[in-house]
């Protein structure tokens, strides 16, 4: 007969199986969805938009009441992978709320397709016993939290943004058809891409400044690339939020830079979720 | 038998100057209507438009359908007879449903034919015109028509170089209604291509051109705000959408200039739209980030490109108005078999009661029950007899078999009088010979 010990155990490896699958289900429902959005974009079919958007909302149902669960039952250690399941959930919320008011039906491709990324990480994310104990640190969760607020601002605007270079480059090339028509407005792009940088920059400033004082706090000192990268970001975000208040620019190349910027920050996340960085 | 027919005229076998010589005011449609009915039809209706003149009808013999001329052509009927296309029957019913959903049009898939029938047919309507056929057609023809228009993209993408332009400039802008758009040169395309992105909803208007009279003139005839061209680098600075159309032999905005322009809009998008020719803009501005620079070329290729789209999702809309013609016959021929089947019933009935009361007297001393037993053998005989015979009358119908028909009321003894519906008024047979669903 096997010790209370050991049935302890083999039931919290049950019910760690039991949450993956319920998440890896959750990262699924995403991907269909992003399937869903991409026929209506591609596809001779509009009314896939529909059935995308119905079941974009449904999923996002699913992932409220996993991320409730989740966060009662692995409480703050769980963070991170609470984190990147919020954010993929505010990202594609921040969407169907938009979608009332702009025609950006065909952004519901990134959204969903990036939501469907971070829920992939979340199922693949360390466990909680495998994070730095740091976490358990106030500064550090306030840093985590700031830091995935402003990081989802970023990946909307990075969205708006890879349409506005699609639809910038088609209009350049004067061969507009009828995908091109399915983008929303390029002036409207452009506003989604720099209001979003203007919410998430205050948060992910901040994140960087708790980041750092953690980081002193904890003593750990030296250059990491993750460090560098979430600097790079900041810079790059910092810039075009500067020149477009200061001088107007917009355009294809505030679009790229705002891309590389999420791509730097996303990196830096991925580091830390699959505990490759401290 | 009552057959529909259209006689008419269009762009496809007429020039202007017939179409415009039998063109009818929509105040005098009925009245022309009315004239079909003079001569015999039983329901009739009349269309004009730019691209067509058309008389809808259904006439009760060929003698009248012979006449049919006069109506549209008072004086002229010789020209009609010559130039006049003459549909009948399921012809008829597939060009009404042609028409209706915009497969006929000079341009294919445009929105406006449908709410031009419907005009027409409210004014025939409204004056007592129409009938239960023509009613049916009309009103399946015109669903048909929606249908085709929510489930095929014949009418999504423009096809004129000037609404490329307005679906141009809501790409680059979304809603129009806070922009400005500014007009240099005074020609009839520009002005042309201003009307309709006012129409857009562009909140202001600017009108430029060298001759400030001039300017004035059409930015009278616009509703805009006439300027001087020298103040063009400063209007470029303010207008979101910029169309030239001038006869200047040089380029009236080069890079430098839009350069400058940029700075000061602070990078805003600008869509700069060339229709004159030679060009008024330096085709380098395509060089710069935020200028979109369309010719007139460019916005041909598009409406080109657009244009063999729409043929395309034509050739789907034609294969889903050729299966509800097929619906449709089927349904009026399903209908037409009604009136047999009532006389059928009626004389089953008949025979039914008669020798139940014939049988009554001679079965004496039968309690309710038992009675009621005997009613129901009679009932469950005459329904069982019947139910194969009206089963396969009704698939007779719908495949058109008239001989199938004809025999049941030879078999039956069904005399022609017997199948009147209660009001004495004729059966109305179908007015469209049989086709098969493709």
């Amino acid at each position: 007969m096997p010790g209370a010990g050991v049935r302890r155990a083999a039931a919290r490896h049950e019910e760690a199986v039991g949450v993956e699958l319920l998440f890896a289900i959750g990262a699924g429902a995403y991907g269909a969805a992003t399937a869903g959005y991409l026929a209506a974009l591609f596809g001779p079919e509009l009314a896939f938009e529909q059935w995308a958007r119905r079941l974009l909302t449904l999923t996002l149902i699913f992932w409220a009441g996993l991320l409730a669960v989740w966060a009662v039952q692995a409480g703050v250690q769980g963070g991170v992978r609470f984190w990147l399941g919020l954010s993929g959930w505010s990202l594609c919320a921040l969407y169907l709320g938009l979608l009332r008011r702009y025609p950006i039906a065909a952004l519901g491709s990134f959204v969903s397709a990036l939501a469907t990324m971070l829920a992939l990480l979340s199922v693949f994310v360390v466990q909680p016993a495998a994070v730095s104990e740091s976490v358990r640190s106030w500064l550090l969760r306030i840093h985590i939290g700031l830091a995935f607020v402003g990081i989802t601002a970023f990946a909307f605007a990075t969205g708006a943004s890879l349409l506005y270079l699609a639809q910038s480059r088609s209009l350049k090339q004067k061969k507009t058809g009828l995908l091109d028509r399915r983008l929303p407005p390029l002036d409207v792009l452009d506003q989604l891409a720099y209001r979003g940088i203007l919410v998430g920059f205050p948060f992910y400033t901040l994140a960087l400044l708790l980041g750092s004082a953690q980081a002193v706090r904890a003593g750990e000192g030296g250059v990491h690339l993750s460090y560098v990268l979430a600097a790079v970001s900041w810079v790059i975000y910092g810039g075009v939020l500067q020149a477009r208040l200061t001088a107007g620019w917009r355009g294809r190349r505030a679009a790229v830079l705002t891309a590389a910027g999420l791509l730097a920050a996303l990196v830096v996340v991925a580091q830390y979720s699959l505990g490759m960085a401290r | 038998m009552s057959v529909f027919v259209v006689l008419g005229l269009s762009h496809h076998t007429a020039g202007l100057d017939l179409r415009e010589r039998f063109a009818i005011p929509q105040s005098a449609l009925a009245r022309t209507a009315d004239r079909a009915r003079a001569i015999g039809c039983r329901e009739s209706f009349v269309l004009s438009t730019c691209n067509r003149v058309e008389l809808y009808a259904t006439v009760e013999s060929e003698a009248v359908a012979e006449r049919l001329p006069e109506v549209l052509g008072e004086g002229d009927a010789a020209v009609v007879r010559s130039s006049f296309y003459l549909h009948r029957g399921d012809d008829a019913l597939r060009h009404l449903f042609r028409v209706a959903a915009s497969l006929d049009s000079l341009v294919v898939g445009e929105a406006q034919i449908l709410g031009q029938m419907k005009e027409a047919y409210e004014a025939c309507k409204a004056g007592g015109l129409t009938g239960p056929v023509l009613g049916q057609a009309v009103e399946r023809a015109f669903a048909v028509a929606r249908r085709v228009r929510a489930e095929t993209r014949i009418g999504e993408e423009p096809v004129s170089v000037s609404s490329v332009a307005v679906d141009l400039a809501r790409q680059i802008f979304g809603d129009l209604s806070g922009r400005t758009a500014l007009l240099v040169g005074a020609g009839e395309m520009g002005e042309l291509a201003a009307r309709h992105l006012q129409s857009a909803g562009v909140r202001e208007l600017l009108v430029a051109n060298r001759s400030f009279e001039r300017a004035v003139e059409v930015a009278q005839a616009l509703n805009a705000h006439p300027r001087d061209l020298g103040e063009l680098p400063r209007l470029l600075v303010q207008a979101d959408v910029v169309l030239t159309s001038t006869g200047a032999v040089h380029h009236l905005i080069d890079k430098p200039m839009m350069v400058r322009a940029l700075k000061e809009r602070k990078y805003r998008p600008v869509f700069l739209i060339d229709i004159a020719v030679p060009r008024n803009i330096d085709p380098a501005v395509d060089r710069l980030d935020n200028v979109f620079r369309y010719d007139v070329d460019n916005l041909q290729a598009i409406a080109q490109t657009n244009l063999e789209s729409r043929r395309r999702e034509a050739q789907g809309a034609e294969a889903l108005v050729a299966r509800e013609v097929a619906r449709f016959v089927q349904e009026q021929h399903g209908l037409a078999v009604t009136p047999l089947i009532v006389a059928l019933r009626r004389k089953a009935d008949e025979v039914k009661s008669a020798e139940l009361a014939r049988a009554a007297s001679r079965l004496t001393g039968l309690d309710a029950g038992q009675q009621r037993a005997v009613e129901r053998l009679a009932d469950g005989l005459v329904n069982k007899l019947l139910h194969d015979v009206l089963t396969n009358l009704k698939q007779g119908a719908v495949a058109g078999d008239a001989e199938l028909m004809r025999a049941a009321r030879v078999l039956f003894a069904l005399g022609e009088d017997r199948d009147e519906p209660a009001g004495g008024a004729s059966p109305a047979p179908p007015a469209f010979p049989l086709i098969k669903e493709p």
